[in-house]
């Protein structure tokens, strides 16, 4: 149990020190790259263990929301589209369960599950953070196209470093 | 009792859900500038557009009065220019050096009960409206333009705690600043004027043309009463304005287009 704290308090400090440290940062200036924002802090949300009760999720997602609005000058935006992944983690999950449920009391990592199922439910999560995300950045729905490019790039490079991650990292 | 709280007990992560959705979007529109001005863009425009809809529904009882008073403009108008020039003659103005440009606009919703009023005008930036333009009506001014959409505009009424313009005496040459104290909308606050100046009740206040929202001598009110404290420097004075603004409909934007050179030369 002490463990499972440790180790996403660490989680949550070395994602947001990343990501606003250097992910922040990268601004890839060729052409359709532009678009690219590389976005990995939701990975704390997404490896939070399964049965976490849902209020504490809540919160801590809007915390980590509000750490990185704070470096990204952006009060709320990062917190809105995180809180967001948050409500709907269970749904996704629900929708995701191994026909046998969810046997551990562990992380929904790619360790107890496998890359593949790990992989579909991060890209569930992170294209509805992403698209929450840029459509709140925009304010607008005028700019949908916009949103929907911005969304998918960035999804792909994010994606990259996350089951990079995953290959990496035995998350328990 | 017992069925409410096991009801929150049931759905409270959902109530948390949306309260803290509800905390970030007060904070994204408080906190970010982009995201606050489309906030309050596009409830202007459909603010805009419903008010537009009742004022054109309004305006159709009130024709008649309309017209006559624009026919009483009208006629004062040809006073002038007969005046002037003799009527039937073409007359010709060397208006190169008048910066100002003025835009009709009518207005479509107004408030004048509040402590801080504004009005909303159905003119925008397609029609060349940008902030910090001043509006006049037919009996002197009215407000400043706060913001604009592509349809719309908010005014900042004089009668507005916020709002402070630049007013002298006719003819005396003394400056001071036109503010709104009391809730009477007749009257004004003309502050600054010093003691040692001549003041008397019925002289005329003008705007000074120092700002470069009005030009020079536009009417605002006249003085009404003055009183001077013992040991101030300054007079109260009460100045009583000449517009009714509940009866208000058409007024004019002034486009000062020498503004952006005043003020570059202001900010150096």
């Amino acid at each position: 149990m002490n463990s499972t704290i440790t180790s996403n308090g660490l989680r949550f400090l070395i994602l947001l020190l990343i990501q606003v440290l250097a992910l922040k940062g990268i601004q890839l200036d060729y052409s359709f790259l532009r678009y690219v924002v590389i976005i990995i802090y939701p990975l704390f949300i997404i490896l939070l263990p399964i049965n976490i009760p849902r209020s504490l999720l809540l919160l801590l997602a809007f915390l980590l929301g509000i750490s990185v609005d704070i470096f990204y000058d952006s009060i709320g935006v990062h917190a809105a589209a995180s809180v967001f992944i948050a409500f709907c983690r269970l749904f996704i999950l629900r929708l995701l369960e191994p026909t046998q449920g969810y046997k551990t009391e562990g992380s929904p990592s790619a360790h107890n599950f496998g890359l593949g199922w790990f992989t579909t439910y991060a890209s569930i999560m992170m294209i509805i953070h992403l698209f929450v995300y840029f459509s709140i950045d925009a304010f607008s729905f005028v700019f949908i196209l916009d949103i929907l490019i911005k969304t998918i790039l960035s999804f792909i490079f994010s994606m990259l470093f996350l089951i990079v991650h995953q290959i990496v990292f035995k998350v328990d | 009792m017992r069925n409410i709280i096991l009801f929150f007990a049931k759905h409270g992560s959902t109530f948390l859900f949306i309260l803290l959705e509800i905390i970030c979007f007060i904070l994204i529109i408080n906190f970010n500038n982009n995201q606050r001005s489309i906030y309050l863009h596009s409830s202007n425009l459909i603010s805009g557009k419903l008010y537009e809809e009742k004022q054109k529904f309004v305006d159709f009882f009130s024709l008649s009065e309309q017209l006559d008073s624009l026919q009483v403009e009208n006629a004062r108008l040809l006073r002038r220019v007969l005046y002037h020039e003799g009527y039937g003659k073409s007359i010709e103005i060397d208006s190169s050096d008048f910066n100002y440009k003025l835009i009709p606009a009518k207005i479509i919703n107004q408030s004048i009960n509040s402590r801080n009023n504004y009005l909303t005008i159905d003119k925008g930036t397609i029609d060349d409206i940008r902030p910090d333009m001043g509006v006049i009506g037919r009996n002197g001014i009215i407000g400043i333009v706060q913001n604009a959409n592509t349809k719309y505009a908010r005014v900042l009424s004089i009668l507005n705690s916020k709002s402070r313009i630049s007013a002298k005496i006719k003819n005396k040459g003394y400056f001071g600043n036109i503010l709104w104290r009391n809730l009477d909308t007749q009257r004004l606050d003309l502050e600054a004027i010093p003691t040692h100046a001549t003041v008397a009740v019925g002289d005329t206040v003008v705007t000074s043309g120092y700002s470069t929202m009005f030009p020079p001598n536009i009417f605002i009110g006249t003085i009404e009463t003055f009183q001077s404290k013992k040991g101030a420097s300054n007079y109260n004075i009460t100045v009583k304005l000449n517009n009714n603004f509940s009866k208000l409909q058409h007024v004019f934007v002034i486009d000062n287009t020498a503004q952006d050179f005043q003020k570059t030369i202001e900010i150096e």
